[in-house]
């Protein structure tokens, strides 16, 4: 173990997993939550097609993925909420997700570098993380820590039961609309750290492995970015001692954790009995 | 006394689909108000036009006091139980409002969460989770989780759907307690008659084509109610009691 984290690459590459392990799962609880664990997934795609857009324009990629996943996360919160009847929620997402992916391909189609790009964006390459992309990520994410942890308790109130809050006169929209553009800065900028995959993952095990074993929804919270931290640093140094490619690795570290965590609860309950 | 709330010439509906028209009426304070009327006449529809969750298309509806706060009660279903929340995180969320941003719940807010939760005799309940609960336990916590908003206005969205008989009792006695003991105004939305007959003093019964309002004991009569369901029923008052029974008597 001490010989992968004298190498640079290797440092660099963990410190990413954990940040972005750290921020994802913390985001995945209200995910999963909220019940829009498919939203994160086509954001995912969403993101990766702004990406293939800036590409193709010759325009700046991470702002375009921002500014992607940014309008796609708004139009997936007002379509959610307004429940319309003849389409349902699930199709619209479903939908967004099948041609993002396929216009994030199609739209760098002929560009050789660019079709890599995009490749490595949905399937990940935690090793070939530039250092700046982890300094903007260390920068910003505290930040939207910060504003989950000011805000908890509005965040909380308008997922959990939003026609209540907007009776008490909490401006539901207002908060959710701040909400989802946190979740858009999260996905699009762990979409450059680690690829779609591996932030969809991050997004959806860890909390749904929290969920498991605790009814209090702090250590949800707590459990769900320690499942998160620890599949990044084990996936890590799995895929390192084995030769296998990180981010299928930190993915399958997470469901095997989980699977842990089932069996465990499990042997407690029938302990119990 | 005073008007609390005050409809007048109000059209309700959803996009471009009128439901309720030409609304005119008013809730006094201090009342016990029930909202009745079959399966799609549009309870539901006043009262999110109540709580200002649904805009009047024409019409306006005015409250005598600007900054109303609403003790709403909404159908134990919309509450997702997949959130592991404990009874006293549930009740916490009544105060949010008056807590703001930027602040946490403090003792003052904690004390307030159990002074509402001995209100309903739940007070031992406090740290268990809210999923664990029974329906008329559930039903319990978030009438007191109205009441710990400080607020002097319960609106309760059929509170004792899909109980039994001996919880749907329970359930309405504590509401009538805390009427009385709390001189709150109630606004409940049921579609159960025997309900609305024995516990509200006024009434407002809605069909297709028209809103009925006054005192439950005026207004709840035979041909009233038979028109309304198109069925025969029939109101026997007995012993302070009042029976709404269907189908022909003899």
């Amino acid at each position: 173990m001490i010989e992968m984290l004298k190498l640079p690459f290797m440092q660099t590459a963990l410190m990413a997993s954990l940040i972005v392990g750290f921020i994802c799962s913390f985001a995945g609880v209200y995910i999963v939550l909220k019940r829009i664990v498919f939203v994160g997934a086509a954001i995912a795609n969403i993101s990766t097609a702004g990406i293939a857009f800036a590409l193709l324009m010759g325009l700046n990629p991470e702002i375009f993925s921002i500014v992607f996943a940014i309008v796609g996360v708004m139009v997936f919160s007002i379509s959610v909420k307004s429940g319309e009847k003849k389409i349902p929620a699930e199709s619209i997402i479903g939908i967004s997700y099948a041609v993002s992916s396929a216009l994030g391909i199609l739209l760098v189609a002929k560009s050789a570098q660019g079709e890599s790009h995009v490749l490595s964006l949905i399937f990940g390459n935690i090793l070939a993380v530039p250092v700046n992309q982890l300094k903007l990520i260390a920068l910003v994410f505290p930040f939207i820590i910060l504003i989950h942890y000011l805000f908890y308790k509005e965040f909380l109130f308008t997922s959990f039961d939003p026609e209540m809050a907007k009776t008490l006169g909490i401006k539901t929209t207002h908060w959710e609309i701040l909400f989802y553009l946190t979740v858009g800065l999260i996905i699009s900028m762990s979409i450059h750290v680690g690829g779609a995959l591996l932030t969809f993952t991050y997004l959806v095990i860890p909390a749904t492995t929290a969920l498991l074993i605790t009814d209090k929804i702090k250590f949800v919270f707590i459990f769900s970015v320690i499942f998160g931290l620890l599949s990044s640093f084990f996936g890590m140094y799995f895929s390192y001692i084995i030769d296998l490619p990180s981010g299928p690795t930190i993915v399958v570290t997470s469901f095997i954790i989980c699977i842990v965590v089932i069996i465990i609860s499990e042997i407690k309950n029938l302990i119990k009995k | 006394m005073n008007n609390l709330i005050e409809f007048h010439n109000v059209y309700l509906g959803y996009g471009k689909k009128t439901v309720l028209r030409d609304l005119n009426f008013s809730i006094k304070e201090k009342t016990f108000l029930g909202l009745v009327g079959p399966n799609g006449s549009g309870k539901t529809t006043i009262l999110k036009g109540i709580l200002g969750l649904l805009k009047p298309l024409k019409g306006s509806i005015k409250f005598s006091k600007n900054n109303l706060s609403f003790g709403y009660v909404p159908q134990r279903e919309v509450i997702d139980e997949i959130y592991p929340l404990n009874v006293t995180d549930i009740v916490l969320m009544g105060r949010y409002s008056l807590i703001g941003p930027l602040r946490r719940p403090g003792k003052k807010d904690l004390e307030i969460v159990m002074e509402s939760l001995s209100c309903l005799d739940i007070k031992e309940l406090a740290n268990y989770p809210y999923r664990d609960l029974s329906g008329g336990q559930k039903q319990r916590v978030l009438i007191a989780r109205a009441l710990a908003g400080d607020s002097s206005l319960l609106i309760l969205d059929e509170p004792t759907n899909g109980m039994d008989l001996k919880s749907e009792k329970n359930i309405m006695d504590v509401v009538q307690k805390l009427y009385k003991e709390k001189n709150l105004t109630v606004i409940f939305v049921t579609h159960l008659l025997n309900l609305v007959a024995n516990y509200s003093r006024e009434i407002i019964i809605l069909d297709e084509e028209s809103v009925k309002f006054g005192e439950t004991q005026n207004i709840l009569d035979d041909e009233t109610l038979s028109n309304l369901y198109n069925i025969p029923v029939n109101v026997i008052r007995h012993s302070g009691q009042t029976l709404i029974i269907t189908g022909e008597t003899q």
